[in-house]
């Protein structure tokens, strides 16, 4: 078993298992940084707190939802430790095209600005829940066990992160009136 | 929709989520403002869930550096949290580095010419009654100044005394008694040009700087005579200053594009440069660069320092002199 392997100290059985998990790692970090290099930053802690953890793994949960875990509360940290604020007119900001339905889809780094500066505005409790929900896909369970929170608190969190977000699209929608 | 109530919204997000109990599906089903609402928090999660674009070469590199870090315990691997300390203190030693590099390089200028500025000044000896060193040998450089001194001490934040002597320093103003305030600049500068024992000068007015070798005036090392001989560092380049308001522009400019050293110049004078840039290191200072510029003619040290705060500090000094340091605040 490829878990057992890299707890046994198998540096295959670890890349391999790592590689498995890094860009959804990653992701979760992109969303949660809300930029490239404080989200490589993150994910590499991530990974090296991964690699440094692996033998305490239990296995009581899933491989996946412990990494996670991990790689969440890395990025958290991460966060923390270089004090992001929102920046001022983020808001505007955020809403000039998150509400457009006719901007160029090749525009990708336009929407993932846009996607940053929205997630942004959500307080960190919010933004993490949804981003868990929304990016990693994991259900209310799983990010309860992630958090460390109730199941309640979750599915709370997550209302109230998308209830802000569509008050930016909203707001982006009266501008326009 | 927005005037929902928070348990209609997580009603609706659970069920968008398929985390609501069937009765709960039910009810948002069947309510029309709900199914409103329920594209509105789609929308929303949609957006989030925009594909990431991952840079898979990167993250299989940092994969492969946290195996190959953490279990072989390579040596010099660091973590990001550790790298960030890491570039904070080799910022330190690569401006530390710099001065120590300009001591070096400069005692091989000045080994190099040794021999040709001895005989320069030999030669030149008989030129002190030239207007240039007249005006030297009687108010100091700094006369050609005084009229910004006022302001220059006023804003002057150096929190270590000065010695009086310095550079654009009033001292030279023949209404102070001479007892009160010690020797003046003449005094101090032709007791140094006279072979007496620096120590003198030093008995009379401590010097903060005194402690430090590499700021202490050797009279061996002496011999440059910036008056007297072709002392031109930067070629015919040499920014003259006048004022303050010419230091103010020579600073920000050096801060903004440091001269390269790449002409003769004296060996007392570099180490003075380079003990002005160690002390600004050690005083928490970002950036720190030096250059030459002309006092009444006579050639002067800056080393412009800009601290993270903003703000910027000027530290000069003539270049055979470097216990007459004067710090002069320029601004953020």
């Amino acid at each position: 078993m490829l878990i057992a392997a890299a707890k046994a100290g198998d540096q295959r059985a670890l890349d391999q298992l790592l590689g498995n998990h890094q860009n959804r790692i990653y992701s979760i970090c992109r969303r949660l940084t809300g930029n490239d290099a404080d989200a490589l930053d993150a994910t590499q802690e991530a990974l090296i707190a991964i690699v440094r953890g692996i033998s305490r793994f239990d296995g009581r949960s899933a491989f996946g939802t412990w990494a996670y875990r991990v790689a969440t509360n890395a990025c958290l940290d991460e966060i923390r430790r270089r004090s992001r604020r929102p920046v001022p007119g983020l808001v505007e900001a955020a809403v000039t095209t998150a509400g457009a339905t006719d901007r160029d889809p090749s525009d990708v780094t336009a929407e993932r600005v846009d996607i940053d500066r929205a997630l942004a505005v959500l307080p960190e409790p919010f933004r993490t829940a949804v981003v868990l929900r929304d990016v990693a896909g994991f259900d209310y369970a799983t990010i309860a066990k992630v958090l460390n929170i109730a199941p309640g608190t979750v599915r709370s969190r997550i209302a109230r992160g998308r209830a802000r977000l569509v008050d930016v699209f909203n707001a982006k929608g009266t501008q326009h009136v | 929709m927005t005037d929902l109530s928070h348990t209609d919204n997580e009603l609706v997000s659970s069920f968008l989520d398929g985390e609501a109990t069937a009765a709960e599906a039910d009810r948002v089903t069947a309510d029309p403002a709900l199914l409103v609402r329920a594209n509105q928090l789609r929308a929303a999660s949609e957006f989030v869930s925009s594909p990431v674009s991952v840079p898979a070469t990167e993250l299989d590199q940092l994969r492969a550096r946290a195996i190959a870090g953490v279990d072989t315990n390579v040596i010099g691997f660091k973590t990001p949290g550790e790298r960030r300390h890491e570039r904070m203190r080799w910022f330190g030693r690569v401006a530390t580095s710099a001065a120590v590099l300009l001591v070096v390089g400069g005692l091989g200028f000045a080994i190099a010419n040794r021999g040709s500025g001895n005989d320069n000044i030999k030669a030149d000896h008989s030129a002190s009654e030239t207007p240039t060193a007249a005006v030297s040998a009687e108010t100091g450089p700094a006369s050609a100044v005084s009229g910004d001194t006022a302001e220059a001490h006023s804003a002057d934040i150096n929190d270590a005394p000065e010695k009086p002597d310095a550079p654009m320093d009033a001292d030279s103003d023949p209404s102070v008694p001479r007892g009160q305030n010690g020797p003046t600049s003449a005094e101090s500068r032709t007791s140094q040009q006279s072979d007496d024992p620096p120590k003198e000068t030093h008995d009379t007015q401590p010097n903060p700087t005194s402690t430090n070798p590499a700021l202490s005036v050797s009279q061996a090392d002496n011999s440059f005579d910036p008056l007297t001989t072709s002392f031109d560092p930067f070629g015919s380049s040499l920014d003259p200053v006048t004022g303050l308001d010419d230091l103010t522009t020579v600073v920000r400019r050096l801060l903004i594009e440091p001269p390269v050293f790449d002409s003769d110049h004296d060996d007392e004078s570099v180490r003075c440069i380079a003990a002005l840039l160690e002390e600004s290191i050690q005083q928490g200072a970002a950036q720190v660069d030096s250059t030459y510029v002309l006092v009444n003619g006579q050639p002067f040290i800056v080393v412009a320092s800009r601290f993270d705060t903003g703000t910027i500090k000027a530290r000069t000094a003539p270049v055979d002199n470097c216990t007459s340091v004067k710090s002069l605040f320029i601004g953020p």
